[in-house]
């Protein structure tokens, strides 16, 4: 179930608050445990299974952690093995079919290739609990002897799909006694409204204008036409995966929880480093914490420190997807990053503002286009018809796209800025009360607006005049 | 304030909740032509293959209350931010939407298209009309909005290679001249019956018939909200007009080989939403349209839909007219026009259609 779905809206959240606060405080974790469970099965009816699955092992792992407390080498392999689990649930279940693929083309083998539906959100929770293993392991956290509790936190319905990737440790404390209030309640709705009107409001509609575009052949577009095609795409996954974000982060908070920001305008970064300190945040903190540091980090020799950024980011690719061009779009970033480290970084710093923004956004955007095309060669026409290889370098579909959505493309650009949260927030300060009217009319309007365009999805005009 | 906030949150969300399903479900959507998701029960087994999650999801869309309105007003926002292609239909000037069509694709089907036409032209013996119908957008191109790319059916008609002694009627200039007058509907891709009158002199000064004059005119009830408006359903857009010509003969239609009519019309859907679906009563694959004219001449008409508003004219010149849709009709064309040795044959395409159509391989078989 998504959150933007009239399902989620209007069955399961007032459904979900109402049995959460009508329960007293120490049922909570269990009515938010099955609750999560039934917003689960709710896409997924089977794989729950899997997901339980996952659940049990790593409880069950940080307690023998905590049985074998005095006897390092037990600990070691209790945590290998949770790792080796955690993995090969993910290796199969996301990464077997591409793996055997490339296998067999590569030696022209014709091993046969599972065909699993990928589970939603493993990728996600996972990661999750590996953390839990990994931070146990590391002292860094009391084990979690409640599996009611544990199970809460591998299935919390906010999180589980789509991020923020939550660390245990984060959460530990509030899993256990944490206080709802209505301060939290209303901020979290606040920021669940926003999250939504970034979805639904932004990214659909810069989503409709790329998909007009991409699913013309490359060679028909002209340079303008392309260009405007990968920055509504790169409006759309923006607006789309950190308004997802914030409507996590916002249903934590109803529910008392505080997730971490995943998210600080990427866009208007002014390195590429600078833009992975601001984009899926809690992403980069996993890999830079369980596998970054572990390798040796910062503190070793230089091509041992290539090695390592070069391996980090050819996983972050792989992550986001099996298939190749996630491969590529990963290494890519891992090579613009090794660049900025070990080449031209220092210079970068002192060069003006606008400079550094343009290289970073520029670079950001032509990496888009590796991570929106599955298939490489079509990625590869595609920038050439950035280059004005298509159908020359601009024409009158691309200035017909520019009076569609440029008002839409503006308005996305300012909202990827901080400038309108910090005009709002000087408002508050000034005139209070204005701010006070402004922000109850803008959440009202604004879910309003969400709601129509989440109806509107629905509607599917069947026009067989012709067919 | 902040509890109170938070409280009608949920308390909002429950009510449309609770309207939706204390308000009886509807079954069928005129606007967008189908039937809408009834509250389904959930069993065992679509819970757990999850289909009924899935039909949840689509009931609460399909009966959401005041759908039509959030639909209409999404539509009309997304026109105030400065979107002129909506659903699929260009938002012309004064009132007029265009049918959109995706450019690029179609280039290999016109090929085609082009080759199967010639190929069946040169096959027929006896007389054979060509008759293209333009769209909208190729009579009122000033009314496109800006830089709105469409179909050339100039450029489409120039390359049509009929073999000698097969008939062009090229209905261009007479629907230029009366571009004045209701043409062509602003709401529905379709011509009106008073375009589809133009084309029909074209067709009797090249047939060399003696056209009917000074018709009477039935106009509709009911103001028509036409396909397109289905697919760009914005505030503030005038209906069109409706009305069909009464034709001075008298008619017996057989639709499918099933039911038979006595009239060229189906009054009733005058009173539904797509009423061009009153002409010959829409689409079917072959229409048997017998009359008594008595001019002892027959003639089939292999066509798409801007046919229908044309061929009640062509009633009182032919004695038997066999009106044959290739989307639908999957017989053997072959058979049947052996069948009719006589018989002329009329080819009558909207031209932008024609460049796409997947079915014009039906010609040759």
């Amino acid at each position: 179930m998504v959150f933007s779905s009239l399902s989620f809206l209007l069955l399961f959240l007032p459904a979900a608050v109402v049995l959460y606060f009508a329960v007293p405080r120490r049922a909570r974790n269990l009515v938010l445990f099955l609750i999560s469970l039934v917003f689960y099965a709710w896409g997924e009816p089977v794989y729950v299974v899997l997901m339980l699955f996952s659940t049990v092992v790593d409880y069950v792992h940080g307690l023998l952690m905590a049985r074998w407390d005095g006897r390092p080498a037990a600990r070691r392999a209790v945590l290998i093995s949770s790792v080796l689990i955690n993995l090969g649930l993910l290796g199969f279940f996301k990464y077997a079919g591409f793996a055997l693929t490339a296998l067999n083309q590569a030696l022209s083998l014709s091993l046969p290739v599972p065909k699993v539906a990928l589970p939603i959100g493993i990728s996600f929770y996972t990661f999750q609990t590996m953390s839990y293993s990994i931070d146990v392991y590391r002292r860094k956290c009391p084990v979690q002897r409640n599996i009611i509790s544990f199970g809460c936190y591998v299935a919390m319905f906010p999180q589980l799909i789509a991020g923020p990737i939550v660390r245990y440790v984060t959460i530990a404390q509030e899993l256990d006694c944490r206080r709802e209030t209505w301060d939290q309640f209303y901020a979290g709705v606040k920021q669940f409204i926003l999250g939504l009107g970034k979805k639904v409001l932004l990214a659909n509609s810069a989503g409709l204008m790329w998909s007009g575009i991409s699913a013309q052949s490359a060679a028909s577009l002209s340079a303008l036409t392309a260009w405007l095609g990968i920055l509504a795409f790169a409006f759309q996954i923006y607006f789309d995966f950190s308004g997802y974000s914030d409507m996590a982060i916002g249903l934590g908070r109803m529910f008392g929880f505080t997730f971490p920001e995943n998210f600080r305008y990427p866009y208007t970064a002014r390195s590429v480093s600078d833009f992975w300190r601001r984009w899926h945040i809690t992403l980069s903190t996993w890999f830079r914490e369980y596998l970054y540091i572990p390798l040796g980090g910062n503190r070793v020799s230089v091509p041992r420190n290539i090695l390592n950024l070069a391996l980090v980011w050819l996983l972050t690719g792989l992550w986001h997807g099996a298939s190749w061009n996630f491969l590529v779009w990963g290494g890519y970033f891992g090579l613009m990053l090794i660049l900025e480290k070990f080449v031209y970084g220092a210079a970068l710093k002192k060069a003006p503002a606008a400079v550094g923004w343009a290289y970073t956004f520029l670079t950001v955007l032509v990496g888009w286009v590796f991570f929106s095309f599955d298939d490489l060669g079509a990625g590869a026409r595609y920038l050439s018809a950035m280059l004005g290889g298509g159908a020359g370098f601009w024409d009158a579909a691309a200035l017909r796209l520019l009076l569609d959505y440029g008002l839409l493309l503006t308005l996305c650009a300012a909202a990827s800025t901080p400038l309108p949260a910090a005009w709002f927030a000087r408002l508050g300060a000034r005139r209070p009360r204005l701010h006070a009217v402004l922000l109850g009319a803008l959440l009202v309007l604004g879910f309003a607006l969400c709601l129509t365009y989440v109806v509107d999805a629905g509607y599917n005009p069947f026009l067989y005049f012709r067919f | 304030m902040k509890k109170i906030f938070s409280i009608g949150f949920i308390a909002v969300l429950l009510s449309a909740l609770a309207v939706t399903l204390l308000l009886p479900d509807r079954a069928f959507s005129e606007m967008e032509n189908r039937v809408l998701t009834q509250l389904p029960k959930p069993s065992l087994s679509s819970v757990a293959s999850g289909a009924w999650m899935s039909d949840m999801e689509k009931w609460l869309a399909d009966q959401f209350p005041g759908r039509t309105f959030f639909v209409r007003a999404k539509a009309s926002l997304n026109y105030a931010l400065g979107r002129r292609e909506i659903g699929g239909a260009y938002i012309g000037s004064n009132g007029r939407l265009f049918e959109r069509f995706d450019e690029g694709a179609s280039s290999d089907q016109l090929e085609k298209n082009l080759a199967y036409l010639t190929r069946f032209a040169q096959s027929r013996e006896g007389r054979l009309y060509f008759l293209p119908v333009y769209s909208a957008f190729t009579l009122y191109p000033e009314d496109l909005p800006a830089f709105a790319s469409v179909p050339d059916e100039r450029a489409i008609l120039s390359r049509v290679e009929l073999p000698e002694g097969a008939l062009l009627v090229d209905p261009l200039d007479a629907l230029t001249a009366a571009k004045d007058q209701l043409i062509y509907f602003s709401t529905d891709h379709h011509w009106t019956q008073q375009g589809a009158y133009q084309a029909y002199l074209a067709f009797c000064g090249a047939a060399g018939l003696d056209p009917l004059k000074d018709l009477a005119r039935l106009d509709s009830p009911n103001p028509f909200y036409g396909s397109l408006f289905s697919k760009a359903p914005l505030w503030g857009l005038a209906p069109d007009e409706m009305s069909l010509y009464e034709i001075p003969v008298s008619v017996r239609v057989t639709y499918d080989g099933e039911r038979q009519a006595d009239g060229l019309y189906t009054l009733s859907a005058l009173d539904k939403k797509d009423q061009y679906t009153a002409f010959l009563d829409g689409n079917h694959a072959i229409v048997d349209i017998e009359t008594d004219a008595g001019t002892g001449r027959s003639l089939i008409v292999l066509k798409d839909s801007f046919a229908h508003a044309l061929v009640p004219f062509l009633a009182g010149h032919y004695d038997r007219i066999l009106m044959v849709d290739l989307r639908y009709y999957n017989l053997p064309l072959s058979a049947l026009l052996a069948e009719h040795p006589q018989a002329e044959v009329l080819l009558t395409y909207n031209l932008s259609w024609f460049a796409q159509d997947g079915n014009l391989f039906k010609l040759v078989r």
